[in-house]
């Protein structure tokens, strides 16, 4: 009767236990491990062939920046000043080999206050870049096929980490009238891979794999404005009175750098006093000729003459070159009968405005 | 035939060394000469001493006998040896006679030499002088020069000369990374300071003096290292702090100029110009004054303003209250619609509104009104938006906020066992334990 009892309570527990033991997780993956769950019977079948076709894959950016050259600092969202060495890095995986990166090319543009616009849309040496890693011939080259004399190539520097991911760092200094880019003035939207504030440069980076895959990111930086004027620190004429003293065409230079539309203007005191004293000879007696001015006259009694552009509008940027020069502009000033000998001097104010909207 | 090869080698030796005795002498007779624009250095091109024509420069010989000469000449003249044709474009020429300091020459009654600050300091003799501007640019890439040759004659006995380059007088300022947007709460006063500075560089070859001014807010902007001077070459950077006041939200641009006058000119001719060179609108400062991260939108001409967070994000599930701002004389009608989220309720300043399609907020400009959402995130994964039509008058704006809102939180439930292990646990206990008691007790 005991015996009875203490079996069936003992398959009782038994069964018990080994109901838990087969809910528990732990027990399933043990079990399934020494099971080997999953596992098919291999059939061979000697007629069949197995034909492998490697497929090129698309390369992948891992990460792109545009960084100050010398300090590694990043620029991407935020402004680069003219004058400075920058570079482009970008680090990049082609799935297979890095044999089959044909091309890394990366444009940049000034986006004309349109996110959606593209390279070249308009024209200009300072409104367009286009550099280019080159792979095609096992020996990588760095090219700057667009602009010639607006931008100055530095180094490649390629580093590479293993057979299929390298970084590649694009060196460029952009001169002194590539088209500044201030942003919208809301402060720049950091997103990384996307063009979504206007009055800015925004650049796209294509890698163009040997299988005519392309993978490309786009992004953003800003410009500084930049300006430099230079004249001839002095200038000076003689003539008797009643006749007009002329300083000689080309005489001097007026070289101005601007990255934004400007306008140059040219003003006096109010009188040209003589040096020592005893007479003056009022500016109303002024002409300017020469730059925008031309042949003709504008002249000094209302106080000011537009070199370039005029009172009410800038002149466009220059959308090429680095540097421009002015060397038609003279003076002409009627002495008046009965004025002293002497030398009458005055300052010269040369204004070069830059526009800021 | 011998002897006469032997005179004429002799002669040639000894004329030779001849030659050569005013400049051996010259040399141990000029211990220093120094050439530099008053408060700038020596300057050299193509590693000769640079001369700019039409600015005044000293010119500083130090003789090394102590004896006194009664007269200290300096010529100036183009090429390396004395032009045929002396004119202000060739030839110039200086004199200390122990009492006086004067041109040697003629100039059309303008004067190349300031004898008030000319000066002798032991040995020293310092001449303020200087020509007219007769190098012309010919190359706008570069600034032009002639070669010409300073001579020094001590009691009309040339002791030394030595080449000098004559370069054209340029004045040349640039200036870069002068772009500023600051950014300060509404209503509330601080003082903003810029970690970016700006350059400005003397590319020329005059010292220039800089001076700054800005079309507003004059004496509340401080900029470093102006009203001073900028030496031919030299760069300085620039940092701006402006005191704000309590200005209502919106953007208050401010337009800097900067002066730059040529120093030490000479003024020649019977006209005479010197050049003032002014950049305008640099610095050009932009102060957004709103709330940390809002768009800043200016409505009416400036007339109101309003404030609002662009994009935000929401966890799903999660509710949240939006704030909006407005400030501005008028009155403002408003209306809010929405997309995959839910409004819960709508408070313009304290007040809860019935009709969040149609409201008027009767905004003033001495404080912000705030609109203020109250939003839940109840569909996962979506981005939502949170529209808001601004109307004043005839003119109306619509702003919109976007929401992205993140997928659903799938929270793994565990299993909770540890009652079932805890009672298999004990009825395994006393079954063992039964069956120990039943074989000790029944043992047979």
């Amino acid at each position: 009767m005991y015996s009875k009892r203490r079996n069936l309570l003992v398959y009782g527990v038994v069964s018990l236990i080994f109901l838990i033991l087969v809910n528990s997780p732990v027990s399933n993956e043990i079990i399934f491990k020494i099971v080997g769950a999953g596992h098919v019977d291999v059939q061979y079948d000697n007629n069949t062939y197995l034909n492998v076709t490697v497929v090129s894959a698309p390369a992948v950016i891992n990460s792109y920046d545009i960084q100050v050259a010398s300090t590694g600092s990043s620029r991407r969202n935020a402004m680069i000043d003219v004058g400075t060495e920058y570079k482009f890095v970008v680090n990049v995986t082609c799935p297979n080999t890095w044999q089959e990166i044909d091309y890394i090319n990366i444009t940049a543009w000034y986006d004309n206050e349109n996110d959606s616009s593209l390279y070249n849309q308009t024209k200009g040496g300072n409104l367009n870049m286009f550099l280019q890693y080159k792979n095609t011939t096992g020996t990588a080259q760095y090219n700057m096929l667009w602009p010639d004399d607006e931008v100055t190539k530095g180094d490649l520097i390629e580093t590479v980490y293993n057979e299929s991911c390298h970084t590649i760092q694009l060196e460029f200094t952009p001169l002194y009238q590539v088209r500044s880019a201030i942003g919208d003035g809301d402060g720049w939207d950091n997103t990384t891979n996307a063009t979504n504030d206007i009055k800015s440069w925004n650049f796209k980076i294509e890698v163009t794999t040997s299988g005519d895959n392309v993978t490309w990111v786009n992004d953003e930086y800003g410009v500084y404005r930049y300006c430099e004027l230079s004249s001839s620190a002095s200038v000076s004429a003689s003539a008797q009175p009643g006749h007009r003293a002329s300083t000689s065409s080309g005489a001097f230079t007026i070289t101005y750098k601007a990255n934004a539309p400007y306008k140059l203007n040219v003003t006096t005191n109010a009188t040209l006093d003589r040096i020592g004293g005893g007479d003056s000879i009022s500016r109303a007696h002024i002409n300017v000729s020469g730059g925008d001015i031309g042949a003709g006259y504008d002249s000094l009694a209302d106080g000011v003459a537009y070199i370039l552009g005029s009172s009410g509008s800038y002149h466009a940027i220059e959308t090429d070159d680095p540097q421009e020069t002015v060397t038609d502009v003279t003076y002409h000033c009627d002495i008046p009968y009965g004025t002293l000998s002497g030398v009458y001097s005055s300052k010269l104010y040369y204004t070069l405005s830059l526009d800021t909207s | 035939m011998r002897h006469l090869l032997f005179l004429v080698l002799a002669f040639i030796i000894g004329a030779t060394v001849f030659y050569q005795i005013p400049h051996s002498r010259a040399d141990s007779s000029v211990s220093e000469i120094n050439i530099h624009m008053p408060m700038e250095s020596e300057r050299y091109r193509f590693n000769n001493r640079a001369w700019v024509a039409g600015i005044w420069h000293y010119v500083n010989i130090t003789l090394n006998e102590s004896s006194s000469p009664s007269k200290v000449t300096l010529i100036l003249y183009k090429g390396n040896s004395i032009p045929a044709i002396k004119n202000e474009t060739t030839y110039y020429s200086w004199e200390y006679d122990g009492t006086e300091w004067r041109d040697d020459r003629e100039y059309g009654g303008i004067s190349f030499i300031d004898p008030s600050k000319c000066k002798i300091a032991g040995n020293s003799y310092s001449f303020y002088i200087g020509t007219s501007s007769f190098v012309k640019n010919r190359n706008p890439d570069s600034i032009d020069y002639e070669n010409w040759t300073l001579a020094i004659k001590v009691d009309n006995v040339e002791l030394t000369s030595i080449p000098v380059v004559m370069e054209e007088a340029t004045s040349s300022i640039s200036v870069s990374r002068a772009d500023y947007t600051l950014r300060c709460e509404p209503f509330t006063e601080t003082t903003l300071k810029s970690s970016q500075k700006f350059l400005t560089t003397n590319t020329g070859n005059v010292p220039l003096r800089i001076f700054v001014s800005y079309n507003k807010l004059d004496s509340r902007i401080n900029t470093s290292n102006f009203n001073t001077i900028l030496h031919a070459g030299e760069k300085l950077e620039h940092s701006i702090e402006v005191e704000t006041t309590k200005w209502q939200p919106g953007f208050v641009s401010i337009s800097g100029t900067i002066e730059a006058t040529a120093l030490y000119v000479i003024p020649t001719g019977f006209i005479s110009f010197d050049t003032s060179l002014t950049v305008a609108n640099v610095p050009n400062i932009v102060i957004a004054v709103g709330h940390a991260d809002y768009e800043i939108e200016e409505i009416s001409n400036g007339r109101i303003t309003y404030q609002y967070d662009k994009n935000i994000e929401m966890n799903y599930g999660e509710r949240k209250n939006i704030t909006a701002y407005i400030c501005g004389d008028g009155d403002i009608t408003v209306s809010i619609t929405n997309t995959n989220t839910t409004i819960l309720n709508v408070w313009s300043g304290e007040e809860l509104i019935e009709n969040i399609q149609h409201f008027v907020i009767h905004s003033t400009n001495s404080s912000e009104h705030p609109i203020t959402v109250q939003l839940q995130a109840n569909k996962p994964n979506v981005t939502a938006y949170l529209i808001y039509t601004i109307q004043m008058g005839n003119e109306s704006h619509i702003y919109t906020t976007t929401i992205k809102i993140g997928p659903e939180q799938k929270v793994e439930k565990k299993q909770d066992n540890s009652m079932l292990y805890i009672i298999v646990g004990i009825a395994l206990a006393g079954v063992i334990g039964y069956v120990a008691y039943n074989q000790i007790k029944y043992r047979r």
